[in-house]
């Protein structure tokens, strides 16, 4: 058994609207391994950010976490029920930002810009920790030089606006480990780069990881970056797991419908030339929407009437070893 | 592809002056386009792929004229007549306009939201002479059955629709008045992968029912190669290789196209983490390298890249590229 040092319990996160109730994360259950790195994909609008913000605590109204636990188990020390604090508890103040560290996707909106790089980076140290500013400099210094910023003792007098997209996303991810954390939530942290870019950052994160031990949960859309960061996927649709699986097994052998399609609807590298894409027909319904039975069903090509459509949707099942499925159909074709 | 091309571009060049001080001196250019020269035909869908800051854009921008260029040849094929666009006069210009046109990447900015889709999309009619609204109406409501919407969407505004039905509504608008060249800039970037996969089936079937001719802009390379017949590459402002797909996939013989390839990750079990990362970062258009832009980038670097500019120079048949090294 592998340890774990997350673990989500039927998280549920809404937001009350004018309009209705949002129900962005929707009974989610999931488990983080030490030292891996879980991905969780999904398009927009799936609840893979919402669930990321809830185990930081991080909720704003209308938003509330109406259910479920959220415990770290924290290595060497006592477990801490994530979703027993509010978002301003002394105790969960002292955790994020230290040991759960947040990367987010915009490097330029995540950097302040009348303060310099260097002074962002110690910020999180200084509050966490009790060295003095001499000797956090040095650490930051230390870790823009293992995040690959050239030049950081220049580096840290300067402003955001002084670096390229790249060199920001660097400063960033320094900013997140300086205090060593033991999870890195990484949202999109590679969407607003260049492919170049993309591949350098990527590959600096499997080197950080490796040197510091820590567990990534990665939350994108792209399915390619999945493929060469994750162990661990989950699949979201409509604030639910749809599909979980160890990464090979997912990409060579997806099982629900919405994993399949998502998978043959990316143009690929030596396909026929000017081939039909799959598509997933109509497009992701209305947030506000409750669909009874499986969330998926009315763009599900394999489609059941009097099974998928009825009563609550479908709970994720072992299909194989190291994959969970949430459909009916599956466990139907498995049973028999 | 005997014929005469539909478009050529020669030599084309866009210089933007950076200003400085009180007097707003010209301190030095921008060079974002850079000398470069294509041929498209009639019918065919040509891919041109960068990263952010390439001049990828600008092209297609300059070529349409929304920008003026500073230099160069864009020679426009209409009733066998060639026509120069770049230094074309606004009244020359104006009746080859309805035979360009463009469609935008971001389909929320690019619709006024004051305006109904059967406005967004009648509009290029009503400014090119249709004035009788019934007539007007009908056409409008052929386009939105031929790019997959219902007539009754017509009365609606954009905020009523999802990014890739506004997409649609862009591409509607665009093939409003029968262009013959479109030009399509990061047309599914902003969509969601189910999505995206929609529109450009849908831009493939248009493309074979009205005989289009795309210039496709975008910087991801699976997406162009899966549209495009052939790819042009481009790097701070110039084309480093142009190929067809197949072949510019297969053999790539542009050290950068070559890097752009190995970095786009793809969705299959991976086989080995260790591959050739490119180093540093995209050159900038305002202080550019000598010799050879690549140069401090690229990994099989010689002497004579730092000093001697390739020339971009035919390698295979129809492939080009610009490298001393390239064979």
């Amino acid at each position: 058994m592998k340890n774990i040092l997350l673990s989500i319990q039927n998280l549920q996160t809404h937001f009350f609207l004018d309009e209705g109730v949002v129900r962005a994360v929707n009974g989610v259950n999931l488990e983080i391994p030490l030292g891996e790195t879980m991905s969780i994909v999904g398009e927009s609008g799936c609840g893979k950010s919402v669930t990321a913000f809830s185990i930081l605590q991080l909720i704003a109204s209308p938003g509330r976490i109406v259910s479920g636990e959220i415990v770290f188990h924290r290595p060497n020390s006592d477990n801490v029920v994530l979703t027993n604090h509010k978002e301003r508890d002394k105790r969960i103040r002292a955790i994020r930002g230290s040991e759960i560290a947040m990367i987010f996707q915009e490097p330029m909106s995540s950097l302040s810009p009348v303060h310099t790089v260097g002074n962002q980076i110690m910020e999180s140290l200084i509050l966490h920790t009790n060295l003095g500013k001499t000797e956090a400099r040095l650490q930051v210094i230390d870790m823009m030089q293992r995040v690959g910023i050239p030049n950081p003792v220049q580096r840290f007098n300067q402003y955001p606006h002084q670096m390229s997209g790249g060199l920001r996303q660097r400063a960033i991810i320094a900013m997140a480990l300086i205090c060593r954390p033991k999870l890195l939530i990484a949202d999109e942290p590679t969407t607003a780069l260049d492919v170049t870019i993309q591949a350098q950052i990527l590959q600096l994160m499997r080197d950080l990881q490796t040197e510091f031990e820590m567990s990534i949960l990665l939350i994108t859309h792209d399915l390619g970056v999945v493929a060469e960061m994750a162990n661990q996927v989950a699949v979201m649709y409509m604030g639910k797991i749809v599909e979980q699986a160890e990464i090979n097994e997912l990409l060579t052998n997806p099982q629900h419908p919405y994993t399949q399609a998502l998978l043959e609807s990316v143009p690929r590298r030596g396909q026929q030339p000017k081939a039909k894409l799959k598509v997933i027909s109509g497009s992701v319904p209305n947030p506000f929407e409750q669909i009874t039975g499986c969330p998926f069903h009315p763009r599900c090509e394999e489609f059941s009437d009097g099974l998928c459509n009825q009563g609550d949707p479908p709970v994720p099942f072992q299909f194989r070893d190291n994959q969970h499925v949430a459909c009916f159909i599956r466990e139907k074709d498995k049973t028999q | 592809m005997n014929k005469e091309p539909l478009l050529q571009v020669k030599n084309l060049k866009k210089h933007f002056p950076v200003k400085r001080g009180f007097f707003n001196q010209v301190v030095g250019q921008i060079r974002a386009v850079d000398g470069i020269s294509f041929d498209l035909h009639q019918g065919e869908c040509l891919g041109l792929v960068g990263e952010s800051g390439s001049g990828k854009t600008t092209v297609g921008r300059t070529i349409l004229r929304a920008l003026s260029p500073t230099d160069g040849q864009v020679l426009f094929r209409s009733d066998d007549q060639s026509y120069d666009l770049a230094t074309a006069t606004e009244d020359t210009l104006r009746p080859l306009r309805k035979h360009m046109q463009m469609i935008f990447q971001d389909p929320y900015s690019s619709l006024n939201p004051r305006m109904t889709v059967f406005d967004i999309i009648g509009e290029p009619l009503l400014v090119n002479g249709v004035s009788d609204r019934s007539e007007r109406e009908q056409r409008v409501q052929e386009l939105i059955i031929q790019v997959g919407l219902k007539p009754e969407h017509i009365r609606r505004y954009p905020h009523a629709f999802s990014g890739g039905q506004r997409q649609r509504i862009g591409i509607a608008r665009a093939l409003a008045l029968h262009p013959k060249l479109i030009v399509a800039d990061e047309p599914v970037s902003a969509l969601d992968v189910s999505v995206q996969a929609q529109v450009l089936n849908l831009l493939q079937e248009l493309q074979s029912t009205f005989q289009l001719t795309y210039l496709f802009i975008a910087h991801d390379l699976n997406v162009v190669g899966h549209i495009s017949d052939r790819i042009a590459v481009m790097y701070a402002g110039k084309l480093v290789e142009l190929g067809t797909t197949d072949e510019l996939f297969r053999q790539p013989k542009h050290p950068y196209t070559e890097a752009l390839l190995a970095a786009v990750p793809v969705p299959e079990p991976r086989k080995s983490r260790n591959r050739a990362l490119l180093s540093g970062e995209v050159a900038d258009p305002a202080n550019l390298p000598s010799g050879c832009v690549f140069h401090p980038r690229c990994p099989y670097v010689e002497d004579r890249c730092k000093t001697e500019v390739p020339k971009f120079r035919e390698i295979a048949t129809g492939h080009l590229a610009r490298c001393h090294l390239a064979e």
